[in-house]
């Protein structure tokens, strides 16, 4: 895997280290495009760990993770799922926006994140030791739909949770040019601007600007769209559907860009 | 600074009022922006909006207002400074106490503030209109030391320039006042003038003081109705000829005085007319007009063609009043949160699916067949397995809200059975439009059998979005209830629907079923007549009761026992709504079935 940028916020990668070493699993939690997932890449590279991704979705089954039974030829054959060939291969399995899944399929990683750390595949009667490597990362995004989905308790409690949050003006506006290499006047009315939408309590506005939405906007101003057309397109229009809504923020959006 | 052309807002052609369109085409393009800026910089909503006359700009607590005269850059600036104050905290209370109403204190403070504000927002603030600006360097560090020195007129101070505006400290610390009030009763009733009034109850004089009071403020300007209509739910003579224990418990008074002050209404024929008179019903554009049967209960008949319906939106000129005011939605305690963890559930149910092209397990029986067909030499197919899929079928929910008088009634200060109804509405038509259903919320009321008026405060074609609190906010109760004609209606309404995997009417009443010739008895057995044919055509209906003192049989005859809900609290809602709605669901399922069911053993 080639390298991944990232500029830490704070301990983040202190703790993920510690939890690593200690064979606890680690849950992420913060809004979406704050890089929760560009840091678990990060750390999968810095430990040199291979990196099994799993987007949930609510029709994930404990099959989908775990494996199931196939025909192929005259015969049914067994097939692995990520998070057993995870376990088998000693990975760091991620399991993005774990609250989509149901919550049934949430179980079926208890046992292996307590002291046991194992998996148990009922459909082969079996229950494997996961290698001392294997590492499990989750990511919930406490704002994002909790109107119907929350973490049990019970998965909870096993957790080392690693809280991310916007980064501070300074580390985005770093981002923004040291990473993605977008010219440093922009980046900085970027950064603002982003502070200011995330300021906004407008309703209909239920995501609010991300750093993803502010790397994109620079992207687009690279290949010469301007500034404020690129931001109309990846902040305003595509924050929200409502008409009025849409106006105000292309109309801040005109104001900082 | 030039704004570049911004998208026109989109508005639903069908909107029939003209100037709505008008309005939303073209006056909020400049505000809209502006406030998005001021409660951004802010960090809580703000609006802005251009003055009608040529005073210097202000900052009244809530709308920050651009004087005229400003050019569009000129706009901007201003919006920036005054919602800076607000960030930086220089209208604190105590500072404004502090200025004492003194209008050189007031501009000195400003001048010493506004640098300091900025300087307060300076990572906020859009670099562009900060480049253009000019500011005396900030020389203060706190809002305190700021007061201080403006109070000290040794001490000399720049005075920033007239257009960037002034302080009003008197408004301000009046719209303080009145916010706080607003967050405490949080409701669009203003019940100080409830505490400031005598109250009446049933055993007083009311026939005498309650019509001198009306006359007192029947309006010499023509202009306080709402006063009035106040007092008449006060005094109890705005429910059209009151509920029956009311009637006999004080009754005579309160319908002799209602008559007299020409507002309230009796019970028979002309006192209807009366009654309807002043209520000034509008008249709106109507679409057109639909016919409805009624059950007779003594004659166990219907009287054909006997209620005139009509369906109306919400009146343009309503909305273009509350725009420029500051009302809200009356809160109603209950979180979206709590009511989503239930309705998510309604019409969603895990079933096993079989001969799935991929599942979790082989399905035994469908493999079995696929070797056979395989070893016969047809079928490639491999529909082999079986997968447990939460299958969420789409529902079409209509509410139906009871807009008539009665609901007028204030259940504690600052709720009104009106005002919980409506929210409650909102929230169930918020949530499910969150989960892709299909929500329209109707208000209805009446006057009489030739008019039954049905309001669209959301189509079902219709986006959740900010004009449906726009339309909500300028509904006022008045009218009486023909509860029969309006579930008719809406029934015929939800049933036009194409998707009808699962219908759901939620009519949110007082359950005081009671309009011109239509009360008692007759009104509750047509009301349930009219759920009875509801039901049979697969529209599954529950009735909500929020704060009403009705007691549970009354509902329960109209409703059917399961499929009513009584609480004296929003709040208590999203515990019981699930079963509820399922329950209803279920039990218009059954009785579809059971008519298949039954036409099958006819055929056979």
């Amino acid at each position: 895997m080639s390298k991944v940028q990232y500029i830490p916020v704070g301990n983040e990668e202190q703790l993920f280290t510690a939890a690593y070493k200690q064979q606890l699993p680690v849950l992420l939690k913060g809004p979406t495009g704050v890089g929760k997932t560009r840091f678990v890449e990060h750390m999968a590279h810095e430990l040199g760990r291979p990196l099994i991704t799993v987007a949930c979705h609510e029709d994930l089954t404990a099959a989908d993770l775990i494996g199931r039974f196939i025909l192929k030829g005259n015969e049914t054959v067994w097939q692995d799922g990520p998070l057993t060939t995870s376990v088998k291969d000693g990975a760091i399995c991620y399991l993005d926006e774990v609250v989509e899944a149901r919550s049934d399929t949430v179980v079926v990683l208890h046992p292996l994140t307590d002291h046991r750390r194992e998996l148990n595949i009922e459909r082969l009667a079996a229950s494997l030791k996961a290698a001392p490597e294997f590492m499990l990362v989750l990511s919930y995004n406490p704002g994002y739909q909790t109107l119907l989905k929350d973490l049990k308790a019970s998965t909870r409690q096993r957790m080392v949770a690693i809280d991310f949050d916007f980064p501070p003006m300074e580390v985005e506006k770093r981002v923004l040019t040291e990473i993605y290499d977008i010219e440093p006047g922009l980046a900085q009315n970027l950064v603002q601007l982003a502070a200011a939408m995330r300021r906004l309590e407008a309703p209909g506005l239920s995501e609010v600007a991300s750093t993803r939405a502010l790397v994109s906007t620079g992207k687009m101003v690279k290949e010469g769209v301007t500034p404020r057309d690129a931001g109309v397109a990846t902040m305003a229009s595509a924050l929200s559907d409502d008409p009025q809504v849409i106006a105000g923020l292309t109309s801040l959006v005109e104001q900082y860009l | 600074m030039v704004l570049a052309p911004r998208p026109k807002f989109i508005v639903d052609s069908k909107m029939a009022a003209g100037n709505l369109v008008e309005r939303f085409n073209k006056a909020p393009d400049i505000t809209v922006g502006l406030s998005f800026l001021a409660s951004a910089i802010a960090g809580c909503p703000l609006k802005v909006r251009i003055s009608d006359t040529q005073e210097q700009s202000y900052f009244d607590g809530q709308s920050i207002i651009l004087a005229p005269s400003l050019n569009a850059h000129q706009q901007g600036i201003v919006v920036m400074l005054h919602a800076a104050l607000v960030a930086a905290g220089s209208l604190e209370s105590d500072m404004l106490k502090g200025i004492n109403l003194r209008p050189s204190v007031s501009r000195r403070y400003f001048s010493l503030e506004v640098p300091r504000a900025i300087e307060h927002c300076r990572q906020l603030v859009p670099s562009r209109l900060l480049s253009q600006l000019v500011l005396p360097p900030s020389a203060s560090h706190a809002a305190e030391f700021s007061l201080e020195r403006s109070r000290d007129h040794r001490q000399n101070i720049d005075l920033l320039p007239d257009w960037m505006g002034k302080l009003r400290p008197r408004l301000l610390a009046k719209t303080a006042k009145e916010q706080v009030r607003l967050l405490d009763n949080a409701g669009r009733m203003k019940t100080f003038t409830i505490k400031e009034l005598p109250k009446h109850d049933e055993d007083e004089d009311l026939d005498e003081s309650g019509a001198k009071l009306l006359n007192l403020f029947s309006n010499p300007l023509g202009k306080s109705s709402w006063f009035s209509d106040m007092l008449r739910d006060i005094l109890g003579m705005g429910r059209g000829g009151q509920s029956e224990e009311e009637g006999s418990a004080g009754g005579m008074h309160g319908e002799g005085a209602a008559y007299q002050a020409g507002v309230g209404a009796g019970t028979s024929d002309n006192a209807h007319s009366v009654d309807a008179l002043p209520e000034k019903i509008e008249l709106l554009y109507a679409v057109s007009d639909w016919q409805y049967p009624e059950w007779d209960e003594r004659k166990e008949r219907y009287r054909e063609n006997w209620v005139s319906v009509n369906e109306v939106d919400v009146p343009a000129d309503a909305i273009i009043d509350v725009l420029g005011e500051h009302h809200r939605l009356e809160s109603c305690g209950l979180s979206p949160h709590s009511l989503a963890q239930q309705l998510i559930k309604v019409g969603a149910e895990f079933e096993n699916h079989r001969r799935q092209p991929q599942g979790s397990d082989i399905d035994v029986d469908a493999l079995v067949e696929h070797f056979i067909d395989r070893a016969a030499g047809h079928s490639n197919e491999e529909n082999i397995y079986c997968s447990s899929q939460r299958t969420r079928r789409d529902l079409n929910a209509m509410m139906l809200v009871d807009l008539s008088r009665s609901t007028a009634d204030i259940i504690e200060p600052g709720k009104t059975i009106f005002g919980q109804q409506l929210h409650v509405a909102r929230l169930i038509s918020t949530v499910l439009s969150k989960f892709g259903d299909r929500v329209a919320i109707y208000g209805f009321h009446s006057w009489g059998r030739a008019m039954a008026r049905l309001i669209r405060i959301k189509r079902f074609d219709e986006l959740d979005t900010a004009v449906i609190d726009e339309r909500i906010l300028s509904l006022k109760p008045s009218g009486l209830t023909r509860l029969g004609a309006a579930i008719r209606h809406a029934s015929f309404r939800i049933q036009q629907e194409k998707y009808h995997t699962h219908r759901l009417l939620i009519v949110l009443t007082d359950g005081f079923a009671y309009d011109d010739e239509y009360e008692g008895r007759y009104a509750e057995a047509d009301a349930a007549k009219a759920l009875e044919e509801a039901r049979q055509q697969g529209v599954a209906c529950v009735c909500i009761s929020i704060g009403t003192e009705k007691d549970d049989e009354a509902l329960a005859r109209i409703f059917g026992v399961s499929t009513y809900l009584r609480c004296n609290q929003a709040t208590e809602l999203p515990g019981k709504l699930k079963r509820l709605a399922i329950t209803a669901l279920k039990k218009v399922e059954r009785s579809s079935k059971s008519s298949l069911a039954a036409k099958h053993s006819s055929i056979f």
